[in-house]
């Protein structure tokens, strides 16, 4: 009868618990076209390979080298599955064969532990005769229980189609290489357990193994995440530099409309003298054309143009929005930046308000100094879906992504001056407070940016 | 808890419609107010006492316009709650040099009503006052919370910095703390209670009471411009 080693039994299970492991990291990320023909072949492939791959000894140095090939193997089949560059590949391997690589020494731990005779010799020669059903069964749960663990820890912060790429490819291959070493000292441990167990010495050797493991894991994460924030404050740069745009392009487009609508009463009051128009109707026609004339002044040049820009907006959507500001206290601040940090403020309050019910479409605003502190208020009526996270206003429009990034744009241009910021809505009210020190700023004059 | 309440306002129907929001408000969240109606600035500011909680007042009065019924009316009590009603808001933009809280807008409509009186309620409760009575060596003093500038501790002796000098008695900072009003008493440090109202200037690691500074500790400084930030925000 065909008879087969343990170790050749368990290289075959080993590429299974890898490619689902790292299909796990994988799978939201961009498929090439045909990926069901193109994930099959390579699956057929790497089973072909691994079943004809010969074992020539039952050292730890020879599978490890095995292993190690596998391992190179599924890295090339998931460059060949998905769209990808290669350190995004890298990323997802080495996520993928860490988090196997845990759950199998967990489950050695348990079996040796638990000394369940027959079952843990997988790297030996011995004959794989008779598979205790028992044994089987905790190597399934301890996968599973690995694997759904990490996933819902790490692997699910992975987003659909996001890029891997982490900043530092040393770091990287120093984390593969860190999984390489793992791969070979666990396999000497485990050819070393087979001869003569020493418990104090494999649980201490085990133990690091998982902590070695556990810690690639948690830094490939960590690495993304900084990433990700990285990014964000790219984004914000970015929005910065098209404001200063705008509030230039806006202040410019102001200044013009309110020249034209001033000659334009002129030519009126010429046109006026010289035909019979009733003064009622004289009255009319200038209101109609001080578009924003009208508007309040504040004290501060910036903080006027972003009114202005708004209120055209406001007024058509039945939004009011009352004023009580000490602009003059602001001139701390460069144009840019009180034109950002209002604009934000604004639009905020404004889609907070945009779908209320007409007579709740209120946003007060307040800024006033106390002392050497200024207080900058603003209030609005909001539908009680706003939440906050991490102090910041998650805000239930479609599109969060650029809401997101406003609240964190006032962040930091409030942090820029040493200010404060806070966010809370209660009984349907939305509040947000930013506080100022004026001391700190004649202490320390900011450039304007 | 009764909330007083003067209306300053020449039309009678505003007048009125002011005083039926105020029920309104009261029927909807449990709140009494007892409001009386000015017709006049100088009906209101000729015999003034300053039991009032919150002050609504027109912009646009005969006589004595708005701003210069409020700048009197600031001499008589600086801690009114004074919220302008108008329908020029041009002027109330600068409502904050007679140190008004707010201003409504005319045609008032109750969502905007409500939408103020909320936060000046707040407000008021964050200034919540109490009474406190200290045993010291040399007798007996009722301080009002509102006249403390700060509580230090040194020595296990409480030193109450007040608007009228110092007053020292044996006592427990936290036990202090826990009976004051939270919003308006915070600590900069384990040995000061800073009452937030005389918070003047805040430089890094120094907060200016009244006159003097103070340090604030690491761990608390965020928290402490919070509070600030809060106090003076209003609404949270």
């Amino acid at each position: 009868m065909f008879q087969v080693s343990s170790l050749f039994l368990y290289k075959l299970l080993f590429m299974s618990n890898l490619i689902i492991a790292e299909t796990m990291f994988l799978f939201r990320l961009n498929k090439k076209s045909n990926y069901g023909v193109r994930f099959t072949l390579c699956t057929v492939f790497s089973f072909a390979f691994v079943y004809l791959f010969p074992i020539l000894s039952y050292s730890a140095l020879y599978s490890s080298f095995m292993f190690f090939t596998f391992f190179v193997l599924t890295i090339l089949t998931t460059k060949v599955c998905y769209d990808i560059n290669w350190r995004s590949c890298l990323f997802c391997t080495v996520a993928g064969y860490s988090m196997q690589h845990l759950a199998s020494v967990l489950y050695d731990i348990v079996v040796t532990v638990g000394r369940f005779d027959g079952a843990a010799q997988m790297y030996s020669d011995t004959t794989a005769g008779n598979i205790n059903p028992f044994t089987m069964l905790i190597f399934v749960e301890v996968y599973a229980l690995v694997y759904w663990l990490i996933f819902h820890l790490l692997g699910h912060k992975i987003e659909r189609n996001e890029d891997l790429t982490i900043k530092s490819p040393s770091l990287l291959m120093l984390l593969a290489l860190t999984v390489l070493v793992e791969i070979v000292l666990n396999a000497f441990v485990i050819y070393r357990k087979y001869e003569n167990l020493d418990m104090t010495y494999y649980i201490a050797a085990s133990i690091t193994n998982v902590i070695c493991s556990v810690s690639v894991l948690i830094i490939q994460f960590e690495l993304l995440l900084r990433k990700a924030l990285e990014n964000e404050l790219g984004i914000v740069y970015q929005m910065w530099r098209q404001e200063q745009k705008q509030f230039r392009i806006t202040k410019e487009t102001i200044d013009l409309i309110n020249m034209k609508c001033h000659d334009m009463k002129h030519q009126i009051h010429i046109i006026s003298k010289e035909t019979a128009i009733d003064p009622e109707t004289m009255r009319d026609i200038e209101e109609t054309i001080s578009i924003y004339d009208s508007i309040v002044k504040t004290g501060n040049q910036a903080l006027d143009i972003i009114i202005a820009e708004k209120s055209l907006y406001c007024s058509s959507n039945n939004i009011f929005i009352s004023y009580m500001v000490d602009g003059e206290k602001l001139n701390f601040m460069s144009d840019t930046d009180v034109y950002s940090l209002f604009g934000n403020l604004l639009d905020n309050a404004i889609q907070g308000v945009l779908n209320l019910e007409k007579d709740k479409r209120i946003i007060g605003i307040t800024i006033k100094a106390e002392g050497k502190l200024l207080s900058i208020n603003s209030h609005n009526y909001c539908d009680g879906e706003v939440q906050i996270v991490n102090g910041l206003p998650i805000t239930s429009s479609a599109d969060t992504d650029y809401h997101g990034f406003g609240a964190k744009s006032m962040l930091l241009i409030v942090e820029k001056y040493s200010g404060t910021i806070s966010f809370e809505a209660k009984d349907r009210i939305f509040n947000l407070n930013i506080l100022f020190p004026l001391a700190a700023q004649e202490q320390k004059p900011i450039k304007a940016s | 808890m009764v909330r007083n309440v003067a209306i300053v306002e020449d039309t009678q129907t505003e007048a009125d419609t002011l005083s039926q929001y105020f029920l309104k408000y009261s029927a909807e969240k449990g709140i009494e107010f007892r409001v009386t109606h000015f017709m006049s600035a100088e009906e209101f500011l000729n015999k003034y006492h300053p039991i009032y909680d919150i002050v609504l007042m027109d912009i646009g009065l005969p006589k004595a316009n708005g701003m210069e019924a409020a700048t009197r009316l600031r001499e008589l009590d600086w801690t009114t709650i004074l919220i302008f009603v108008t329908n020029m808001a041009q002027f109330a933009v600068r409502g904050y040099e007679v140190g008004a809280f707010d201003f409504i807008v005319k045609p008032i409509s109750y969502s905007n009503f409500a939408l103020k009186l909320q936060r000046a309620l707040t407000k008021l409760n964050s200034r919540r006052d109490t009474e406190v009575i200290l045993s010291a060596s040399d007798g007996i003093y009722r301080v009002s919370s509102s006249q403390i500038k700060y509580i230090e501790i040194s020595d296990h002796k409480l030193i109450y910095h007040t608007t009228d000098g110092t007053i020292k008695i044996y006592g427990n900072l936290k036990e202090v703390e826990s009976s004051l009003n939270s919003k308006m008493f915070v600590r900069c440090n384990s040995c000061y209670l800073v009452n937030l109202n005389y918070v003047y200037a805040i430089r890094n690691y120094i907060v200016v009471v009244g006159e003097d500074e103070l340090q604030i500790s690491r761990p608390r400084k965020k928290a402490f411009i919070q509070a600030v930030n809060d106090y003076l925000g209003g609404g949270i």
